[in-house]
């Protein structure tokens, strides 16, 4: 693998920076640069439009066939089956739609070289990634303390542990890139 | 407790009236009830990331963020915020947005 002289991806201030004129303490305001290939920044593009499809598929969210569903939205009321029918009945949609949302925020964002996100973009990846590796880790059946690759004694899920690991790598640097 | 109030004035003075004084909670209705709202911890979720959430959505330092991160790995489960059932939900909304495992119940 080769040594990046910068991170996947990173904050600095807009500074100067077209996007940020205009609004007041521009100057201060951070701009995220994705510093990975189009090739990289498609395959994401590519799970999130997987993601999407698992969000607005018309499976039924309760059939024993969709844990991937269930994870992605849990019980809230673990003791109060009124209230959380009442929740669900409520939020549920809220919850898809920021969901899509997010995913949209994201894949208008990137694609190019160099792309660029905002502070809502970043977020919105941040949200994104995750969400597809807990889809992907939730396939999996991935276990405490498990690493993904120790246990590839089958070949089904080759696929999908290399974009787990992956996923897992990328959110590290997301999650650094709010840090600095 | 203002039936209370008057009670103690008619005792004598020991220390036992004073626990009159304190909070009747069987007064308050289901709804004015606090909740809290927990997070689980789960397999796949990242501790930088859990940690990162914490601070974004509640506000908390790093060092307090890191303390209940290691609480929901290590204990299986952390109390992360607490509030009316309106409040406490929306929390619970904001955790499922960056799919943490998070659920809410009445404080005990």
């Amino acid at each position: 693998m080769t040594r990046r002289f910068k991170p996947p991806i990173y904050a600095s201030k807009s500074g100067s920076s077209k996007g940020g004129a205009g609004k007041k303490g521009a100057g201060d305001e951070r701009i995220w640069t994705l510093n990975i290939g189009e090739d990289e920044q498609a395959m994401i593009s590519r799970l999130l439009a997987e993601l999407r499809g698992l969000l607005t598929s018309d499976e039924d969210p309760d059939s024993p066939g969709s844990p991937l569903l269930q994870r992605l939205f849990p019980q809230v009321y673990t003791d109060d089956e009124e209230k959380e029918a009442e929740y669900q009945r409520l939020m549920r949609e809220e919850l898809v739609a920021s969901r899509l949302h997010q995913i949209d925020a994201v894949v208008l964002a990137i694609g190019t070289d160099g792309a660029t996100l905002d502070e809502g973009g970043a977020n919105a990846l941040l949200q994104s990634v995750n969400a597809v590796r807990v889809v992907l880790g939730t396939l999996l059946d991935v276990g405490e303390d498990d690493d993904v690759f120790d246990d590839a004694t089958d070949d089904e899920f080759e696929g999908e542990r290399q974009l787990y690991g992956y996923l897992s790598w990328l959110l590290e640097w997301i999650v650094k890139s709010f840090q600095t | 407790m203002r039936a209370g109030a008057r009670s103690i004035a008619a005792m004598p003075t020991t220390l036992e009236p004073m626990q009159v004084a304190e909070p009747d909670v069987s007064e308050q209705t289901d709804t004015e009830r606090p909740y809290i709202v927990l997070v689980w911890n789960d397999p796949i979720n990242l501790m930088s990331y859990v940690t990162h959430v914490f601070q974004k959505l509640f506000g908390y330092s790093l060092e307090k963020a890191t303390e209940l991160m290691m609480d929901v790995h290590e204990k299986g489960r952390a109390v992360v915020a607490s509030g009316s059932r309106e409040e406490a939900e929306m929390h619970v909304f904001h955790l499922h947005e960056h799919t943490l495992w998070a659920t809410m119940e009445h404080d005990r």
